[in-house]
Protein backbone atom coordinates (compact mmCIF):
# COMPACT_ATOMS: atom_id res chain seq x y z
CA UNK A 1 0.00 0.00 0.00
CA UNK A 2 1.43 3.34 -0.93
CA UNK A 3 1.19 6.38 1.55
CA UNK A 4 1.95 8.83 -0.64
CA UNK A 5 -0.22 11.38 -2.19
CA UNK A 6 -0.12 12.18 -5.94
CA UNK A 7 1.25 15.48 -5.14
CA UNK A 8 4.36 14.27 -3.36
CA UNK A 9 4.79 11.15 -6.32
CA UNK A 10 5.21 14.54 -8.79
CA UNK A 11 7.70 15.75 -6.65
CA UNK A 12 10.20 12.76 -7.06
CA UNK A 13 8.97 12.40 -10.97
CA UNK A 14 10.34 16.22 -10.89
CA UNK A 15 13.46 15.01 -9.42
CA UNK A 16 14.31 12.29 -11.54
CA UNK A 17 13.81 14.52 -14.62
CA UNK A 18 15.77 17.74 -13.00
CA UNK A 19 12.32 19.81 -13.66
CA UNK A 20 10.25 22.31 -11.94
CA UNK A 21 7.65 20.42 -10.21
CA UNK A 22 4.69 22.87 -11.61
CA UNK A 23 5.58 21.62 -14.78
CA UNK A 24 4.06 18.19 -13.94
CA UNK A 25 1.27 19.90 -11.99
CA UNK A 26 -1.72 18.72 -14.81
CA UNK A 27 -0.36 14.88 -13.77
CA UNK A 28 -2.62 15.60 -10.33
CA UNK A 29 -5.30 13.49 -10.69
CA UNK A 30 -2.80 10.35 -11.74
CA UNK A 31 -3.06 7.89 -8.97
CA UNK A 32 0.16 7.72 -6.61
CA UNK A 33 0.91 4.13 -7.70
CA UNK A 34 0.42 4.82 -11.35
CA UNK A 35 2.90 8.10 -11.58
CA UNK A 36 5.37 5.48 -9.36
CA UNK A 37 5.03 3.57 -12.53
CA UNK A 38 5.58 6.63 -14.98
CA UNK A 39 8.84 7.32 -12.68
CA UNK A 40 10.36 4.00 -13.06
CA UNK A 41 9.49 4.16 -17.24
CA UNK A 42 11.09 7.84 -17.68
CA UNK A 43 14.69 6.49 -15.00
CA UNK A 44 14.93 3.62 -17.36
CA UNK A 45 14.86 5.46 -20.41
CA UNK A 46 17.10 8.07 -19.31
CA UNK A 47 19.15 5.15 -18.39
CA UNK A 48 19.51 2.65 -20.83
CA UNK A 49 20.04 5.94 -23.31
CA UNK A 50 23.95 5.61 -22.55
CA UNK A 51 24.14 2.32 -21.22
CA UNK A 52 26.61 0.69 -23.75
CA UNK A 53 29.33 3.94 -23.25
CA UNK A 54 28.32 4.07 -19.51
CA UNK A 55 29.28 0.17 -19.69
CA UNK A 56 32.02 0.89 -21.61
CA UNK A 57 33.52 3.38 -18.72
CA UNK A 58 32.62 0.83 -16.11
CA UNK A 59 35.14 -1.21 -17.95
CA UNK A 60 37.99 1.65 -18.77
CA UNK A 61 37.92 2.49 -15.00
CA UNK A 62 39.06 -1.82 -14.33
CA UNK A 63 41.94 -1.27 -16.16
CA UNK A 64 43.41 1.62 -13.88
CA UNK A 65 44.34 2.37 -10.73
CA UNK A 66 41.46 2.92 -8.26
CA UNK A 67 43.04 6.49 -7.16
CA UNK A 68 43.91 7.36 -10.87
CA UNK A 69 40.19 6.24 -11.40
CA UNK A 70 39.26 8.82 -9.12
CA UNK A 71 40.94 11.41 -9.83
CA UNK A 72 39.37 11.35 -12.87
CA UNK A 73 35.78 10.73 -11.71
CA UNK A 74 35.77 13.68 -9.35
CA UNK A 75 37.11 16.41 -11.88
CA UNK A 76 36.32 15.26 -15.17
CA UNK A 77 33.14 12.91 -15.01
CA UNK A 78 31.59 15.31 -12.73
CA UNK A 79 28.28 13.37 -10.29
CA UNK A 80 25.86 12.52 -13.00
CA UNK A 81 28.04 10.50 -15.39
CA UNK A 82 29.86 8.92 -12.08
CA UNK A 83 26.55 7.91 -10.72
CA UNK A 84 25.58 6.21 -14.30
CA UNK A 85 28.58 4.65 -14.20
CA UNK A 86 28.88 3.97 -10.63
CA UNK A 87 25.54 1.91 -11.25
CA UNK A 88 27.06 -1.12 -13.77
CA UNK A 89 30.08 -0.95 -11.95
CA UNK A 90 31.22 -4.53 -10.36
CA UNK A 91 30.18 -3.87 -6.75
CA UNK A 92 34.06 -4.47 -5.07
CA UNK A 93 35.06 -2.25 -7.55
CA UNK A 94 32.78 1.20 -7.18
CA UNK A 95 33.30 0.24 -3.38
CA UNK A 96 37.20 0.62 -3.62
CA UNK A 97 36.49 3.69 -6.12
CA UNK A 98 34.15 5.13 -3.74
CA UNK A 99 36.73 4.79 -1.10
CA UNK A 100 38.87 7.52 -2.80
CA UNK A 101 36.73 9.69 -3.53
CA UNK A 102 35.54 12.51 -1.27
CA UNK A 103 32.80 12.06 1.02
CA UNK A 104 31.38 15.59 -0.24
CA UNK A 105 31.58 14.25 -3.99
CA UNK A 106 29.92 10.80 -3.29
CA UNK A 107 26.84 13.26 -1.11
CA UNK A 108 26.54 14.99 -5.21
CA UNK A 109 26.72 12.06 -7.02
CA UNK A 110 23.70 10.17 -4.46
CA UNK A 111 21.51 12.98 -5.58
CA UNK A 112 21.58 10.98 -8.91
CA UNK A 113 22.08 7.71 -8.21
CA UNK A 114 19.03 5.15 -8.39
CA UNK A 115 19.32 3.39 -5.16
CA UNK A 116 18.13 0.38 -6.68
CA UNK A 117 20.94 0.13 -8.97
CA UNK A 118 23.46 0.02 -6.51
CA UNK A 119 22.28 -1.42 -3.53
CA UNK A 120 25.09 -4.33 -3.46
CA UNK A 121 27.88 -1.10 -3.47
CA UNK A 122 26.42 -0.08 -0.67
CA UNK A 123 26.22 -3.39 1.44
CA UNK A 124 30.06 -3.02 0.75
CA UNK A 125 30.99 0.51 1.77
CA UNK A 126 32.37 1.13 5.11
CA UNK A 127 29.26 2.23 7.41
CA UNK A 128 31.55 5.12 8.83
CA UNK A 129 31.71 6.54 5.15
CA UNK A 130 27.58 5.75 4.20
CA UNK A 131 26.61 8.00 7.52
CA UNK A 132 28.74 10.79 6.79
CA UNK A 133 27.09 10.76 3.58
CA UNK A 134 23.65 10.51 4.68
CA UNK A 135 24.41 13.55 7.01
CA UNK A 136 25.93 15.36 4.13
CA UNK A 137 22.93 15.28 1.93
CA UNK A 138 20.61 16.01 5.17
CA UNK A 139 22.66 19.29 5.84
CA UNK A 140 22.32 19.77 2.17
CA UNK A 141 18.02 19.23 2.28
CA UNK A 142 18.14 16.11 0.00
CA UNK A 143 15.20 14.80 1.82
CA UNK A 144 14.27 13.09 -1.18
CA UNK A 145 17.20 11.23 -2.15
CA UNK A 146 17.41 10.20 1.45
CA UNK A 147 14.18 9.11 1.62
CA UNK A 148 15.28 7.15 -1.61
CA UNK A 149 18.30 5.53 0.10
CA UNK A 150 16.49 4.66 3.51
CA UNK A 151 15.02 0.95 2.04
CA UNK A 152 18.67 0.20 0.91
CA UNK A 153 20.87 1.16 4.02
CA UNK A 154 17.90 -0.25 6.22
CA UNK A 155 16.95 1.20 9.70
CA UNK A 156 19.46 1.42 12.01
CA UNK A 157 21.92 3.30 9.27
CA UNK A 158 19.37 5.84 8.75
CA UNK A 159 18.79 6.27 12.21
CA UNK A 160 22.48 7.57 12.57
CA UNK A 161 22.02 9.84 9.56
CA UNK A 162 18.99 11.36 11.21
CA UNK A 163 20.42 11.51 14.93
CA UNK A 164 19.87 15.40 15.80
CA UNK A 165 17.39 15.83 12.73
CA UNK A 166 14.79 17.53 13.51
CA UNK A 167 11.25 16.04 13.30
CA UNK A 168 10.20 18.44 10.40
CA UNK A 169 13.58 16.54 8.37
CA UNK A 170 12.70 13.47 9.67
CA UNK A 171 9.55 13.18 8.75
CA UNK A 172 9.94 14.94 5.37
CA UNK A 173 12.31 11.55 4.71
CA UNK A 174 9.70 9.06 6.26
CA UNK A 175 7.10 10.86 3.25
CA UNK A 176 9.10 10.34 0.46
CA UNK A 177 10.05 7.11 1.78
CA UNK A 178 9.77 4.33 -1.44
CA UNK A 179 9.01 1.57 1.07
CA UNK A 180 6.97 2.19 4.32
CA UNK A 181 8.18 -0.79 5.75
CA UNK A 182 11.29 0.55 7.11
CA UNK A 183 8.70 2.93 8.62
CA UNK A 184 8.26 1.36 11.93
CA UNK A 185 11.84 0.07 12.82
CA UNK A 186 12.63 3.54 12.09
CA UNK A 187 10.29 5.18 14.30
CA UNK A 188 11.51 2.74 17.34
CA UNK A 189 14.45 3.66 17.48
CA UNK A 190 13.78 7.53 17.92
CA UNK A 191 13.28 8.89 21.08
CA UNK A 192 10.07 9.71 22.70
CA UNK A 193 11.55 13.43 22.85
CA UNK A 194 11.75 13.00 18.62
CA UNK A 195 8.86 11.00 17.77
CA UNK A 196 7.22 13.76 19.64
CA UNK A 197 8.64 16.10 17.40
CA UNK A 198 8.11 13.86 14.27
CA UNK A 199 3.88 13.82 15.09
CA UNK A 200 3.54 17.14 16.03
CA UNK A 201 5.34 18.07 12.58
CA UNK A 202 2.56 16.12 10.70
CA UNK A 203 0.14 18.83 11.15
CA UNK A 204 1.22 20.87 8.58
CA UNK A 205 1.66 18.21 6.26
CA UNK A 206 -2.24 17.17 5.87
CA UNK A 207 -3.56 14.00 3.95
CA UNK A 208 0.09 12.52 3.67
CA UNK A 209 1.03 12.80 6.43
CA UNK A 210 -2.33 10.63 7.72
CA UNK A 211 -1.92 8.22 4.89
CA UNK A 212 1.72 7.96 6.63
CA UNK A 213 0.51 7.08 10.07
CA UNK A 214 -2.15 5.18 9.00
CA UNK A 215 0.82 2.44 8.01
CA UNK A 216 1.93 2.04 11.16
CA UNK A 217 2.04 -1.33 13.32
CA UNK A 218 -0.27 -0.76 15.93
CA UNK A 219 2.60 -0.91 18.54
CA UNK A 220 4.02 2.19 16.73
CA UNK A 221 0.46 3.86 16.89
CA UNK A 222 0.12 2.65 20.61
CA UNK A 223 2.79 4.24 21.94
CA UNK A 224 2.72 7.68 19.39
CA UNK A 225 -0.87 7.55 21.61
CA UNK A 226 0.64 7.44 24.70
CA UNK A 227 3.40 10.13 23.91
CA UNK A 228 0.08 12.76 23.20
CA UNK B 1 -4.98 5.13 -27.83
CA UNK B 2 -4.13 8.80 -29.12
CA UNK B 3 -1.63 10.12 -31.25
CA UNK B 4 -0.18 12.18 -28.12
CA UNK B 5 0.10 8.72 -25.92
CA UNK B 6 2.01 7.20 -28.93
CA UNK B 7 4.74 10.08 -29.26
CA UNK B 8 5.19 10.07 -25.72
CA UNK B 9 5.84 6.27 -25.70
CA UNK B 10 8.04 5.94 -28.72
CA UNK B 11 10.20 8.94 -26.75
CA UNK B 12 10.20 6.64 -23.45
CA UNK B 13 10.85 3.35 -25.46
CA UNK B 14 7.92 1.62 -24.29
CA UNK B 15 4.59 -0.01 -25.91
CA UNK B 16 1.81 2.71 -25.50
CA UNK B 17 0.09 0.39 -23.38
CA UNK B 18 2.38 0.75 -20.55
CA UNK B 19 0.76 4.58 -20.49
CA UNK B 20 -2.25 3.64 -20.36
CA UNK B 21 -3.31 5.64 -16.85
CA UNK B 22 -2.60 8.78 -19.26
CA UNK B 23 -5.07 8.00 -21.75
CA UNK B 24 -7.36 10.71 -19.76
CA UNK B 25 -5.10 13.64 -20.87
CA UNK B 26 -5.33 15.49 -24.07
CA UNK B 27 -2.58 15.15 -26.87
CA UNK B 28 -1.96 19.13 -25.87
CA UNK B 29 -0.93 17.94 -22.20
CA UNK B 30 0.81 14.74 -23.41
CA UNK B 31 2.80 16.41 -26.49
CA UNK B 32 3.86 18.67 -23.43
CA UNK B 33 4.57 16.24 -21.14
CA UNK B 34 7.34 14.72 -24.22
CA UNK B 35 8.39 17.67 -25.08
CA UNK B 36 9.74 17.56 -21.30
CA UNK B 37 11.31 14.53 -21.69
CA UNK B 38 12.97 15.34 -24.67
CA UNK B 39 14.28 18.59 -23.17
CA UNK B 40 15.37 16.45 -20.43
CA UNK B 41 17.44 13.91 -22.46
CA UNK B 42 18.69 16.56 -24.49
CA UNK B 43 20.28 18.71 -21.82
CA UNK B 44 21.52 15.24 -20.46
CA UNK B 45 22.69 13.99 -23.63
CA UNK B 46 24.86 17.08 -23.45
CA UNK B 47 26.14 16.76 -19.88
CA UNK B 48 27.16 13.44 -20.67
CA UNK B 49 29.17 14.22 -23.62
CA UNK B 50 31.11 17.00 -21.87
CA UNK B 51 31.90 15.13 -18.76
CA UNK B 52 33.11 12.40 -21.09
CA UNK B 53 35.35 14.48 -22.86
CA UNK B 54 36.47 16.16 -20.18
CA UNK B 55 37.62 12.60 -18.65
CA UNK B 56 39.31 11.28 -22.28
CA UNK B 57 41.40 14.75 -21.61
CA UNK B 58 42.76 13.28 -18.31
CA UNK B 59 43.93 9.73 -19.93
CA UNK B 60 47.21 9.73 -21.26
CA UNK B 61 47.76 10.06 -24.90
CA UNK B 62 48.88 7.10 -25.84
CA UNK B 63 45.98 5.80 -23.93
CA UNK B 64 43.18 7.60 -25.41
CA UNK B 65 42.72 5.41 -28.35
CA UNK B 66 41.96 2.40 -26.91
CA UNK B 67 39.85 3.99 -24.29
CA UNK B 68 37.86 5.80 -26.92
CA UNK B 69 37.73 1.90 -29.01
CA UNK B 70 36.66 0.60 -25.59
CA UNK B 71 33.67 3.12 -25.12
CA UNK B 72 32.39 2.34 -28.74
CA UNK B 73 34.23 5.22 -30.85
CA UNK B 74 33.27 7.76 -27.77
CA UNK B 75 30.54 9.51 -29.50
Amino acid sequence: MTVLTSALEITKLAHEMHVDEAELAFLATTSPDDLRDLRGIVSHAMFSRHESRVKGLAAVSKKLPAAVTAKITEIAMGPMLSARVAAVMDPADAAKLAGHLKPEFLAELSVHLDPSRVEAIIAKLDQALVVDVGRRLLADGHVLTLARFTGVVGPETSLQVMDGASGAEILQVALFLDDTSVLDPLLAGLSDETLTEVVAATADQGEAAEALLATLSEDSRARIASLA
Amino acid sequence: MSEGLDRLAATLGVPATRLAPLEAYDDQQLDRFDDLVRGVMTAEDKAFDASLDEALKMVPKMLRGVVQRMLGGAR
